[in-house]
């Protein structure tokens, strides 16, 4: 619809009447003259003043519309959408400046990074602002933190705050900082409310908006400023560092397979790709990226001392640094200690063999083998796997005892037998520790024609992935003559199945440990495989692996997420810290659960390693990531972006655009005064043909 | 030596302030001009003296010559003729109308008022006929010198009529007049051209010889006003609200024809048509009458 931004000028349309006044003013005014005879004139008149006449209204009607015009030029008129919103247009505004400080909103361009870029815009925006208005400055990115979290009308500290503000490392979301956005000006009284959401646009901090699209909430308008040059961007990146498929040793060579991309569209890359262990430089290659390409990169190196280590994968970049490192952890176990219970030496003699074939021999595995019995007495504290093998069954408090053991994080392997009673496997001990229902027995110890082997494996979990050839799972499975059908329950995953299908290795997550469950026996009369080649390296990555699984849950801990590590207690006298990547220690406060300790430390907004220390001793380390989908710079159809965000009372304003015109015109619509005045100076020049075209071209005595 | 030929012009004679002073100057004028024109010879001069013998009218003495010869002397001109002239003036309310000078009625009395002295002054008898919508006066025609006084006192008194009907006049004139003789008509000739021309031909068709002074206004010609007015008729009152410069183009090509029919009718009819605006000097329309009466013998 049409309106007015200087409507008191609207006032002068009654001017609008003075061509006519003016005509009839002068038509009462016109001399009267005597003359000899008018029949002539009557005759001429008819014939020749009917046209006339006609010019006559033409030039009243023009000098009408060029008055109109332009006493409406002078008004501003402007069209726009909303009659509520032309209501509102004087009335005081309150404005939330949404800065998206993203990660990728540290890309450098040639004037400066986009995050400067959006500050200067977040600037422009607060010079809008009028005595009576209050605005918001709400920092965002998956997090959303208003740096006012009251309305201020300080416009200088509101400046202040928006120069002093810093780009992050965290992905984007968009819907989130809108919602909280609409909550949070949802009180103001004010009518006219103003969103201006300044940010790159990048593509992936519109994902939960494509799930579930957001409207413009709050009554608000919202003005969309990207403000990320349409220049031709290139980042590169490193995606992944992996070592998963070995067991770091120390003083062996432990390979590192790194992948590098191109995230660019168009532009290819020259990268040199580093790996650095404890801030040392180990390896060194040059890639040579095409666009979108991405490629693997190894390096072997020789980490000398057991102990937690950490270091990172880094790529050469200049346009996006933040996500040129990929930081890692090594725990390079100095010991394992497993403890294996079983009452059938024979499973015993197998598991402590397979764990260490050699007393005298230096490795990682420090297994003890221990009956049911033994149990009651041993402090399990100090072990990192237990072992069960072919138990018939446990008492109430070692029930209880190892339920505690794996839920602060140790590692259970269950194994089956001859021995095992199914009521207590069923209701207490798996019903607790790993929700399974073990059914009837399959296959025939004593018909050796018969068997079942394992058809398929998880190839990606880290007990399998050296069973691979050729990028695809290949366990050579022994023969298996004997197993248990074993219906998983919920929250328990098949890692192997028997080629009837029946799960052969189950693992399930109780509290902050992991438990393994085989549904068959280390028994030569079971099953071949403790005399197969595959049973050494299926226990040893399975111990490992339920040795070291924690604390990150074998998932990369991005910036934002929690960091937390179980202890039996903390000893008195002594305090947990954590030590930031950039170095500040921070004392954590140990939080009691359920018989055991806990510290966590959430503030993890940069990437690197984070430590925790128990007095000076080193308990863990966390290697903290950005979020990959940050280093994918493709910004977001500006169509899209309003499709997705209803359209309705949503304003783009392009990078490069004056923005008080902008922004005047959506707030108000179409300035249309240009118009006008162009209407009027073609109605002049209309006006004075025709009436040119009119007047007299003869001379004569003027008649007074 | 006055020079009198600067009477000929209508707005100077409009100053002068007796019609007789007028119509004598005009005369005056016109004559010093003939005697420096080719149009020398007209016989309107008294050709010789003659010796008074019994019988002669005494008002043909000449008191002049007697005062200064103490003999009686008769004035004897070079001809002597019995022509009966009427003047037809328009008086109705269009010849009211001026522009910038003097209005048609009033060029129309001087002329009257000039040929009158002329006239006489030739022996001539002349009448005067003041018409509007009807006659109004009527002096029948007589040569006597004292004749001269009673037309330049009726024309004193002409004042314009709001209305005409030039036609209906003509016809009963050209009843009433039975004699031949001249009929000059002094008008502006704005009535339905179609009737007044009829009436011109009665005069005709009744042996008059006939002199029309067609008189207009320079205005009336050219239409040249330069701003919108109202134009009230001065007959009827009626009121026409114009653009002059809008019209003026047709109005001077139908004025045009409008006296372009009146000269070729007349030419047909053998009427001597002069059209004249209240600008032109005055020894046109006494040309024309002396060319008339040349012809007339």
């Amino acid at each position: 619809m049409l309106t007015f931004l200087n409507s008191i000028i609207l006032a002068g349309l009654a001017a609008v009447a003075l061509p006519l006044l003016i005509h009839l003013l002068t038509r009462q005014r016109l001399k009267k003259i005597s003359f000899s005879s008018v029949a002539f004139l009557k005759l001429l008149q008819a014939q020749k003043m009917r046209r006339v006449r006609l010019r006559e209204i033409l030039l009243l009607i023009l000098r009408t519309l060029i008055v109109l015009l332009l006493i409406l030029a002078f008004a501003r008129p402007a069209l726009r959408g909303s009659l509520a919103s032309g209501v509102k247009a004087h009335a005081n505004t309150t404005v939330a400046i949404l800065l998206d400080n993203s990660l990728s909103m540290s890309r450098e361009t040639p004037r400066g990074s986009v995050f400067r870029l959006a500050k200067d815009r977040a600037l422009q925006v607060v010079n809008l602002l009028k005595e009576g208005d209050e605005a918001f400055l709400v920092l965002f990115s998956d997090r959303t933190g208003p740096a006012t979290p009251e309305p201020t009308h300080n416009f200088p500290r509101l400046r202040q705050l928006i120069e002093e503000s810093q780009p992050s490392y965290g992905t984007t979301d968009v819907r989130r900082a809108l919602s909280e956005t609409y909550d949070l000006i949802a009180g103001s009284v004010n009518l006219n409310k103003e969103i201006y959401l300044l940010t790159d646009l990048q593509q992936a901090g519109w994902t939960t908006l494509e799930r579930d699209s957001l409207g413009v909430g709050a009554g608000a308008r919202l003005y969309i400023l990207p403000v990320a040059p349409d220049d031709r961007w290139s980042n590169l990146t490193v995606e992944a560092v992996d070592y998963s498929d070995q067991l770091p040793e120390a003083g062996k060579p432990l390979r590192f397979a790194a992948t590098v991309s191109n995230r660019s569209a168009e532009q290819p890359e020259q990268a040199i790709v580093e790996l650095f262990v404890d801030r040392v430089r180990r390896a060194q290659h040059s890639l040579q990226l095409a666009p979108q390409d991405r490629q693997g990169v190894t390096f072997t190196t020789v980490v000398a001392e057991p102990g937690i280590h950490a270091g990172y994968v880094e790529v050469t970049d200049n346009q996006l640094l933040a996500d040129n490192r990929r930081f890692f952890t090594l725990n390079v176990p100095h010991q394992i200690q497993v403890l294996v219970v079983s009452d059938d030496p024979r499973a015993g003699f197998f598991l402590q063999t397979a764990l260490r074939p050699d007393e005298q021999l230096h490795g990682v595995m420090v297994p003890e083998t221990i009956t049911a019995a033994g149990l009651k007495n041993r402090d399990i504290d100090d072990i990192d796997v237990i072992i069960l093998a072919d138990l018939p069954e446990l008492d109430g408090d070692q029930l209880s005892s190892l339920d505690r053991f794996v839920r602060q994080g140790g590692g259970l392997l269950i194994l089956l037998g001859n021995r095992i009673d199914h009521h207590f496997y069923n209701d207490h001990l798996l019903a607790r520790l790993c929700p399974a229902t073990i059914q009837e027995a399959l296959g025939n110890p004593t018909q050796r024609s018969s068997y079942l082997t394992i058809d398929r494996v998880d190839g990606q979990h880290p007990v399998f992935q050296i069973f691979q050839r050729d990028g695809q799972p290949s366990f050579p499975s022994p023969r298996f003559f004997m197993a248990y059908d074993v219906v998983p329950g919920e929250g328990v995953t098949a890692l192997a199945s028997f080629n009837n299908g029946s799960p052969a290795l189950l693992e399930s997550r109780t509290g902050r440990g992991r438990v393994l469950f085989m549904a068959t026996a280390v028994d030569p009369g079971w099953t071949d495989l403790p005399i197969r080649g595959a049973f050494i390296p299926l226990l040893h990555r399975s111990v490992h692996y339920l040795a070291t699984a924690q604390p990150s849950d074998g998932q990369e801990l991005l910036v934002g997420a929690a960091l937390s590590r179980d202890l039996a207690a903390v000893p008195e006298g002594q305090t947990i810290s954590c030590v930031t990547p950039g170095g500040e220690r921070i004392i954590l406060r140990p939080a009691g659960q359920r018989g055991y300790t806990a510290v966590t430390y959430e503030n993890t907004g940069e990437p690197g390693i984070y430590q925790f220390f128990l007095g000076e001793g080193l308990l863990s380390a966390f290697a903290v990531n950005t979020d990959l989908a940050e280093s994918d710079l493709s910004p977001l159809d500006m169509d899209r972006a309003r499709v997705l965000l209803g359209r309705e009372r949503v304003f783009a304003v392009a990078p490069g655009a004056e923005l008080e015109t902008a922004i005047l015109q959506s707030r108000y619509g179409r300035e249309l005064w240009k118009a006008a005045l162009w209407g009027v100076l073609a109605l002049l020049v209309v006006e004075m043909v025709l009436g040119r075209s009119g007047r007299r071209r003869e001379s004569g005595a003027e008649v007074d | 030596m006055e020079d009198y030929h600067r009477f000929l012009n209508p707005e100077l004679v409009s100053r002068l302030s007796s019609m007789e002073i007028r119509a004598r100057l005009v005369v005056e004028g016109f004559i010093t001009g003939l005697h420096r024109s080719p149009y020398h010879g007209f016989s309107v001069e008294f050709a010789e003296h003659r010796q008074y013998m019994p019988g002669d009218p005494i008002r043909h003495i000449d008191w002049k010559a007697f005062g200064k010869t103490d003999r009686f002397y008769i004035k004897e001109f070079e001809e002597e003729t019995n022509l009966k002239a009427h003047i037809l003036l328009d008086a109705s309310g269009s010849m009211a109308y001026r522009s910038d000078g003097i209005s048609k009625l009033e060029y129309g009395r001087y002329l009257s008022a000039a040929l009158t002295y002329l006239m006489l002054k030739q022996q001539d008898a002349v009448g005067l006929t003041v018409f509007a919508s009807g006659i109004r006066s009527y002096l029948p025609p007589r040569s006597a010198r004292t004749h001269l006084h009673t037309i330049l006192k009726a024309l004193n008194r002409v004042e314009p009529a709001e209305t005409t009907d030039v036609a209906a006049t003509f016809h009963q004139l050209a009843e009433r007049i039975r004699r031949r003789g001249l009929i000059i008509i002094i008008s502006d000739l704005l009535d339905e051209p179609d009737k007044i021309l009829l009436g011109l031909k009665h005069f005709r068709h009744n042996k008059h010889e006939v002199l029309v002074f067609h008189v207009l206004d320079p205005f009336e010609k050219s239409f040249a006003y330069r701003r919108e007015a109202i134009f009230r008729d001065l007959e009827t009152g009626e009121e026409v609200t114009t653009q002059p410069w809008h019209i003026r183009g047709e109005y001077v090509r139908a004025m045009t024809a409008l006296t372009g029919r009146y000269r070729r009718e007349c030419r047909d009819s053998l009427i001597d048509y002069v059209p004249l605006d209240s600008s032109v000097p005055f020894d046109r329309a006494l040309f024309a009458y002396l060319s008339k009466r040349g012809r007339l013998g």
